[in-house]
């Protein structure tokens, strides 16, 4: 019996394969085939040479690309009379992140053309109260008018206050869907039943616009994985930091959306257990982002203000923080100002060292010209590093600041650093939590690189970088459990609210993830748990808090007094007498995976010290051991300055940072 | 090492680290900005995003702001802080928090109140953090405190020329209570205010914390580097215009009340690196809303400047220094006590337009349209059915101008402001206020017609639920709608109108400048936001891209033959028709002979154009109406029309008007009616 994870990025699909009885691990990566990306999840099932594969979990940017590339379907909105444009019109914002002056405003374009959406007669007040009865007769005509418009892959069913009674959009829907039965269809209440329509809207456009695309990969997969591997069940690693079955996948493609460095949360927060702690700080730096998140009590922190190509998802996600920061981010002057990134000289022509053809300066190269990168290493097997081509890219932009190479790939690399400290920030400060009491777990290729520097910069004194740092997202996947996430919104006073009704509402949103994992009937789910919270403010506040309960509790008291706690540890105890608020609450059904343990031969008794070098630290060149971390016996410390190498992923330890090799082969650095 | 060598290094160190040092800086000022937004109590704040956060070195100069934030609310704040420091000279303490909305000594209007905090390390004043927030409502005669209709300040909310409002970390409960007494919905502004506490309470903490692991002396010397590097930035940019000198006349297009139009003369040149704007000659101090304190102009010549030559890389205090910015006393840019500033959106925009007037004749290629022109506030204030009061307040935002290769953006937030939420969701104002909204749509055929068109502009319509409602808006560019560059149109102007059973209704005398209009139950008030400008010629355009708009709706069949001369059959372009309509309305353009004559240049304000008999007749217009003078090289000439019964068919107008609309005495131009389009009160019935 083995279990695969894959996760099918842009460059490469990384997989990780396990077998539950040897309990030896296979990590490889096999090149993506962007355009039919079932090709390259075959190829690297076959590549692992297993067999009696039971569970697959695969982690896929189709639904992801499909948005940024707008490949998506040609959909129709059906909405309330008057309100067609909400979708176009939007908060009215530019959505520019960069403060530009620029008259030449561009927004992106909506997913759904103004002729291809259509109003009918309906209308609902704030309390879910009927002011125009649904209308019938021009539901029909606008069902027939979708035939005229023709090629229609999807619709989308978005109703004023839907949130607060979907009857309008159920009907509507179930109208449509006699009429075409072979139409993939969202309405904006299944989606996500909370208010605010512009962001209910655009996130049932974004689940109609991706669902036909993943509907037709999932079942040619699901078709494909039955050729290969009889019996195999496959899940998708959703945003939420949990993974999906392929059917639910399929009808809520929007859910997997941002699944990217999900993975690697989701195997940071079995790290953070295994070394015994609680909480932790994630570092994933690739090569073209830095993606940071916070794992409070082994748990991720969800948010629902995500965007993706400038539309908002306002669905939970794993609360992660992208910046452009990665190994191929591109430094440049201006102005006399030296920048990094967030422009990426990505897998081709790649950072002038890799010898492709790029000669812009990049985070990779002036890891080289420190000696931090070494000449001739090779990545990925197939990549080999020329520190004379990284050089001359830095020096090109030396001379304008008029400071040699070496402090200009000195001064790249700290700004790299810093840009991924603000982003540790903002996941922790911002949300209440000191960064310095925390370790920091670092994996991607370029994060064991950067992470002592981070740490530092941060005032972290430990940081641990896991096994296999490179496929860490597949190994994730692995990890996850099964996870459905429901809500009801509220909009009341907690006054207003009974213990005996929340109960009853927290209750059936459970039954309804029950429910959910019956219909999914996958075999590795040993436990179902449950995460009740509620998002709570204060009355007039336009955001809310969200709150863990503990499950079962939930008595209005209860729920004021763990918002007023976790209010006053973000924001300080200030704030005006007015009464606390229920915007909705929230339920969290989780099918408990059975997990592989998360152990791999390594220490295998032969020498491990590869070389002596010369690397840059803090002004100076200093002779610098490398060793080979395959050959790094548990229990073994080394002192700064040190670097370590693997497949993947390369591990800086400065001077005055001590590093030691635990039972499971993690790596601890100490300051 | 070598000295040379060793000093090279040092200086290196050096640099690298104050590059780091400011990126520390920009993420506290988003962390301060975030945790505004999360804690604020009114939809101004949390949902359209109308303030700004900022760290400033000790002296007062900005040296950080958010990139999301408004430069109307930035240039302001070193005065603010130079109106603390004349009250309370070197009697200021840490724990001290300040609040400063005085509009004639560095406040915008009333409803923006700066909070300025000071933070002290080692017991020295290093920099301040500062927040300068909308208030919903400052007091004053009409909820939300902005009117119209207003004609001193007293009647616009408390004026406050620096206060203090916490003294050594102790609140002064008597100097707020007499603030918060003063105010509508005291709840809201209290929630506000420890919003913003609370922003400067974090910053003040991370800015310890950053001198704990740089040092002081890292960060003094990172404040110095972000203020001239950006300086230096501003510099550069303005070099790569060419140098010149150019003027240009906007006007605000009426003062509150009395309706009449305000003008704003601008000269500017460009020459080494510096802008020098000079204001000679605007409208003096009126009664109406629309005046301003003396930062306005600056902050509005800033704008566009930064817009032609560097609109990318952000900036601080430091990129003002290369403009010189002349306002004479006793013009409305140069208000004093008690002249009503409730308009100082209208002013400021007014100021921008002027200065794009001159740069799109500086630098005809970058040249845009203009856009909104106006705040558009609009205010709906009353009581419940349960008697609690409530506040509707938006600021409908409109199409952006066209540019040389691109159409305008529908229903945007300008380049010129911060990137505000200008329109609540419905479904949030549904369930605060007795308002139904019955459309939110884009407004057809607003767009200002040209090779490229403008934005769109918005069109929302509300159903008040209640009796006893007061409408109360602030707007301008109801009737000199923005306009377009090269040849292109203006787009349709703001427009507000209430229906009373299905009957249209003006609130107001003067449009656009309304107090306190009573509603009832019942009453439909429809907001309309401007068209953008045009760039070029609308016979230029792409037939196929107009028909992608009438496709989509944006453009009437009757609007793309007027304008656009584009024949469209069967949702079809009719090439051949096409083309013989489009040179027809090319031969049917009104050429005028433009004389030069100074005898009239302007009176009441309002620049001359005199025009003979047959001349208005061929261009279609009588005495006192608008007329646009085409520069096909940069933005239109306007001017009222007055008549001289001579024969011929030419027109005057003096040497100023020539040299803007720019031509020569003798030449001929395109004069045009400024059609009062949008205006023609048509309204989809909703019901029977």
């Amino acid at each position: 019996m083995s279990v695969i994870g894959i996760d099918a990025g842009g460059t490469f699909t990384d997989v990780v394969y396990y077998d539950m009885h040897g309990g030896d691990v296979k990590t490889l990566k096999v090149p993506s085939t962007p355009r039919n990306p079932a090709d390259a999840v075959i190829a690297g099932i076959r590549a692992t040479g297993g067999n009696g594969i039971d569970y697959i979990v695969h982690g896929t940017t189709v639904a992801t690309n499909a948005m940024l590339e707008r490949t998506g379907a040609k959909v129709a909105l059906l909405t309330s009379e008057g309100f067609r444009d909400v979708l176009e019109i939007g908060t009215t914002q530019r959505m520019d992140e960069s403060g530009s002056f620029s008259p030449k405003i561009v927004r992106p374009p909506t997913l759904i053309p103004r002729p291809l959406r259509l109003e009918v007669a309906e209308r609902l007040g704030p309390e879910g109260d009927i002011l125009i009865a649904l209308d019938e007769a021009g539901l029909e005509s606008a069902s027939k008018a979708l035939r005229a418009l023709g090629g229609i892959e999807a619709v989308a069913i978005c109703f004023l206050h839907a949130y607060r009674n979907p009857a309008h959009e159920i009907r509507a829907a179930e109208l449509i869907r006699t009429a075409y039965p072979d139409l993939f269809l969202s309405y904006s209440s299944e989606v996500l039943a909370e208010h605010r329509e512009f962001r209910r809207f655009a996130t049932t456009s974004v689940n109609a616009y991706v669902g036909p695309v993943m509907r037709h990969y999932l079942t040619t997969l699901s078709a494909r994985l039955a050729d290969e591997a009889t019996g195999a069940t496959l899940v998708c690693t959703g945003s939420n930091g949990g993974v999906l079955s392929p059917a639910y996948a399929a009808r809520f493609p929007v859910r997997t959306i941002l699944s990217g460095p999900v993975g690697g949360v989701a195997a940071s927060i079995e790290v953070t257990r295994q070394v015994g702690c609680t909480d932790m700080l994630t570092y994933d730096m690739g090569g073209t982002s830095t993606d940071v998140a916070l794992i409070n009590d082994l748990r991720v922190n969800t948010t629902s203000e995500s965007m993706i190509a400038g539309l908002p998802i306002a669905l939970p996600q794993a609360d992660i923080k992208t910046v452009g920061a990665g190994g191929g981010s591109i430094a440049y002057v201006n102005h006399g100002r030296l920048y990094v990134g967030p422009r990426s000289a990505g897998a081709v022509p790649g950072p002038a060292g890799y010898q492709l053809g790029g000669t812009e300066p990049t985070i990779t190269d002036a890891n080289l010209v420190l000696g931090r990168l070494d000449d001739g290493q090779v990545l990925g097997g197939a990549i080999e590093l020329n520190r004379v081509l990284a050089e001359r890219a830095i020096t090109a932009i030396a001379g304008s600041l008029g400071l040699p190479t070496v402090r200009v790939a000195e001064g790249i690399v700290k700004l790299g650093v810093a840009k991924a400290a603000s982003a540790i920030r903002e996941v922790s400060v911002l949300r209440g939590f000191d960064a310095r009491d925390f370790p920091i777990l670092a994996y991607g290729g370029a994060g064991p690189l950067h992470a002592a520097d981070v740490a530092e910069e941060l005032g972290c004194r430990r940081v641990i970088v896991p096994r296999h740092p490179g496929n860490f997202a597949a190994f994730g996947g692995l990890l996850a459990d099964l996870r459905y996430d429901y809500s009801q919104t509220y909009l009341c006073t907690l006054q207003n609210v009974s213990e005996r009704d929340l109960k009853r509402s927290f209750r059936s949103l459970e039954e309804a993830g029950r429910a959910q994992l019956r219909r999914d009937g996958i075999g590795r789910v040993e436990r179902i748990s449950t995460i009740w919270s509620a998002a709570v403010r204060y009355r007039n506040q336009g955001y809310d808090l969200s709150v863990p309960l503990e499950y079962g509790n939930c008595s209005p008291d209860y729920i004021g007094r763990c918002f007023s706690r976790t209010y006053e540890r973000m924001y300080g105890g200030g704030r005006v007498a007015s009464a606390i608020e229920l915007v909705a609450i929230r339920v969290s059904v989780i099918g408990e995976v059975v997990r592989p343990p998360l152990r791999s031969s390594f220490g295998v008794a032969s020498e491990p010290l590869l070389k002596t070098r010369p690397v840059y630290f803090d002004g100076a060149f200093l002779t610098t051991p490398f060793f080979d971390r395959d050959r790094l016996p548990a229990g073994m410390s080394l002192r700064g300055p040190a670097v370590i190498l693997e497949s993947g992923a390369t591990t800086i330890i400065p001077p005055s940072w001590l590093a030691t090799i635990d039972q499971f082969g993690n790596l601890h650095l100490e300051h | 090492m070598s000295e040379v060598a060793g000093r090279i290094a040092r200086e290196a160190d050096d640099l690298l680290t104050l590059e780091v040092v400011g990126e520390n800086l920009s993420a506290i000022v988003g962390e301060m900005r975030s945790t505004i937004i999360r804690t604020a109590y009114s939809p101004t704040i949390y949902e359209s995003h109308d303030f700004s956060c900022v760290i400033l070195d000790g002296e007062g100069l900005v040296v950080t702001k958010a990139a999301a934030d408004s430069p109307a609310h930035i240039a302001p704040i070193p005065m603010s802080i130079q109106a603390v420091r004349r009250r309370y000279g070197s009697d200021i303490r840490a724990g001290d928090v300040f609040l400063h909305n005085d509009p004639y000594t560095g406040g915008t209007h009333l409803n923006d109140v700066a909070m300025i905090v000071p933070i002290f390390v080692e017991g020295a004043l290093l920099c301040f953090a500062a927040v300068r927030a909308h208030w919903g409502d400052i007091g004053g005669m009409t909820p939300g405190s902005l009117s119209g209709q207003a004609t001193e300040i007293y009647q616009e909310g408390i004026r406050i020329e620096a206060v203090r409002i916490y003294e050594g970390g102790t609140a002064r409960d008597e100097i707020l209570g007499l603030v918060f007494d003063n105010v509508r919905d005291e709840v809201l502004r209290r929630g506000d205010v420890q919003a913003a506490l609370a922003g400067c309470a974090h910053a003040g903490v991370k800015i310890r914390d950053l001198v704990a692991r740089r040092g002081i002396e890292t960060l003094r010397a990172t404040f110095a580097h972000l203020t001239a590097s950006s300086r230096r930035r501003m510099e550069e940019g303005i070099r790569r215009l060419p140098d010149g000198t150019h003027a240009y006349e906007a006007y605000i297009e009426s003062a509150g009340a009395t309706g009449a139009p305000l003008l704003v003369n601008l000269r500017a040149t460009v020459a080494d690196g510096r802008v020098t704007a000079d204001f000679s000659g605007s409208a003096p101090q009126s009664l109406g809303p629309t005046n301003v304190g003396p930062i306005v102009a600056l902050s509005g010549v800033f704008t566009v400047v930064k817009a032609y030559c560097d609109p990318d890389s952000p900036y601080n205090s430091g990129a003002f220094q290369p403009l010189a910015v002349t306002v004479p006393d006793g013009t409305f840019l140069s208000a004093r006590r008690p002249a009503a500033v409730g308009g100082f959106g209208e002013a400021r925009r007014a100021v921008e337009t002027a200065m794009m007037g001159v740069l799109s004749s500086v630098d005809p290629e970058s040249a845009f349209g203009d856009h909104k022109g106006s705040g558009n506030h609009v205010y709906i204030g009353g009581l419940r059915r349960d008697a609690s009061s409530f506040l509707y307040y938006e600021f409908p935002a409109a199409g952006a101008g066209a540019f040389n290769g691109g159409d305008g953006a529908n229903a945007t937030t300008g380049f010129s402001g911060g990137d505000f939420a200008s329109i609540q969701p419905v479904e949030t104002i549904e369930s605060q206020s007795p308002v139904r909204v019955l459309r939110s749509e884009l407004r057809l055929d607003s767009a200002g017609s040209g090779k490229w068109r403008g934005g769109l502009g918005l069109r929302r319509e509300l159903e008040v639920l209640v009796d006893g409602a007061v409408l109360s808006i602030l707007s301008d560019r109801n009737i000199l709608a923005p306009h377009g560059v090269r040849g292109g149109h203006a787009g349709y102007g703001n427009r507000f109108v209430v229906y009373r059973e299905g009957v249209l209704v003006e609130p107001s005398a003067v449009p656009g400048k309304v107090s306190g209009f009573r509603l009832r139950r019942g009453d439909i008030v429809c907001a309309e936001s401007a068209g953008g400008g045009g760039f070029g010629d609308p016979l230029a355009r792409a037939s196929s891209s107009v028909a992608a708009d009438v496709a989509n709706g944006y453009l009437s069949l009757d609007h793309a033959a007027r304008s656009y001369g584009v024949v469209i059959e069967n949702g079809g372009v009719n090439e051949a028709a096409t083309a013989e309509r489009r040179s027809d309305l090319a031969r049917s353009r009104s050429l005028i002979q433009l004389r030069e004559n100074d005898e009239v240049e302007y009176r009441d304000g309002r620049r001359c154009i005199l025009l003979t008999d047959a001349a208005a007749r061929l261009v279609g217009v009588e005495a006192g109406d608008i007329v646009e003078v085409v520069n096909w090289g940069g933005s239109p000439l306007r001017a009222w029309v007055e008549l001289i019964h001579r024969s011929g068919t030419y027109g005057h107008l003096s040497a100023r008007g020539l040299l803007i609309a720019g031509i020569k005495d003798g030449d001929e131009a395109w004069v045009r009616p400024l059609a009062f389009s949008g205006n023609s009160g048509r309204r989809e019935s909703r019901r029977q």
